[in-house]
């Protein structure tokens, strides 16, 4: 069944988040594109982009991701999924890790896994950008949201609307 | 995370700059978005599991229900205008993260995380290494590379 198959990999992917939202987006990939075939990897990198330009966490794109699966009731499953997961382990182990304030494991811990999620973003940048630079056009979006990212204080979702407007005359 | 801060700490004064900066960092340690877990934190903090539970709604909800929207606009229509503006919105979205990655990664230019973070990468690109198996496999790696540092007075 669809529905269930869809709440499993979101709660997977909801207790498997360390390091938040972008780390998540390879094994994502691989479950609702290549493994499950819900959406293609056009789409996929479309939905990404769409997210960034509601409010709140990136990783809101999962209920569109649960809409082509199953309709709305897929959207609520697979948001229900995604968040709420970590939401009650947060809840149930936040103050542990509190009392846990300046034990040297933590601390260790917190520094270690650093460079792992990094690792993991790299590989959600090359992930999506496999799905969405199809051309000389697209890639030179990408880069120059890049630049300005790096070097302006621009806001994000206002950079992804301006490009959505020039690209429906430049991309079409 | 900003605007969280003045509203939490300097509006409501649920809390102290103290213990808004330890929910981050807890927030940031456990897996999930970070704005979410700090809302959750947060609402535990100022009235135990229902709290948690409306500020966990409150902080998906209206972008979920925007999403919503946005998605019934743009990816219903199948015209060549709306298809152009998500192909650019795409790639732009690539972009946004390609700079966080960027940023991210100039501040740690020590060889053994650069050494970390592309054996990750290259696990998950070209092995198709599982996010659990990654984790699982990268994280002992890692710790073996961190140095403890030093006990602070009082810890």
């Amino acid at each position: 069944m669809n529905l269930g198959r869809l709440a499993l990999v979101f709660t997977i992917l909801s207790l498997l988040g360390f390091g938040g939202g972008n780390a998540i987006i390879p094994q994502m990939h691989l479950d609702v594109v290549d493994s499950y075939h819900w959406i293609t990897s056009a789409e996929f990198t479309r939905f990404f982009g769409l997210a960034k330009l509601a409010p709140g966490p990136t990783t809101t794109m999962a209920a569109l991701v649960g809409f082509a699966v199953a309709g709305i009731v897929g959207s609520i499953v697979a948001t229900i999924a995604v968040f709420v997961p970590a939401g009650v382990l947060c809840y149930a182990v936040g103050h542990v890790w509190e009392r846990l304030r300046g034990n040297p494991w933590r601390e260790r811990f917190a520094q270690a896994i650093k460079p792992v999620v990094l690792g993991l973003i790299w590989a959600g940048v090359v992930t999506l950008a496999r799905g969405a630079l199809d051309g000389w056009v697209t890639i030179a979006f990408a880069l120059v949201a890049t630049g300005l990212m790096l070097r302006t204080s621009l806001n994000q979702a206002l950079m992804v609307l301006v490009a959505g407007a020039i690209g429906a005359f430049a991309l079409r | 995370m900003p605007a969280i801060r003045r509203e939490v700490v300097k509006n409501a004064k649920w809390l102290d700059d103290d213990q808004y900066l330890e929910m981050l960092s807890v927030a940031q340690l456990l897996p999930g978005s970070n704005p979410t877990s700090v809302a959750v934190l947060v609402g535990a903090q100022v009235r135990g599991i229902p709290g948690a539970t409306v500020a966990l709604v409150a902080a998906v909800l209206p972008g979920f229900a925007i999403l919503m929207l946005l998605g019934a606009l743009a990816l219903d229509s199948h015209s060549s205008w709306t298809t152009g503006a998500l192909r650019a919105c795409a790639a732009v979205a690539v972009g946004l993260t390609l700079a966080n990655a960027v940023e991210l990664t100039i501040k740690r230019i020590k060889i053994s995380d650069l050494l970390i973070m592309a054996g990750v990468a290259a696990s998950v690109l070209l092995v198709h290494l599982s996010l659990f198996l990654t984790l699982l496999i990268f994280t002992p790696i890692a710790l073996a590379f961190t140095k403890p540092k030093p006990k602070k007075a009082g810890a």
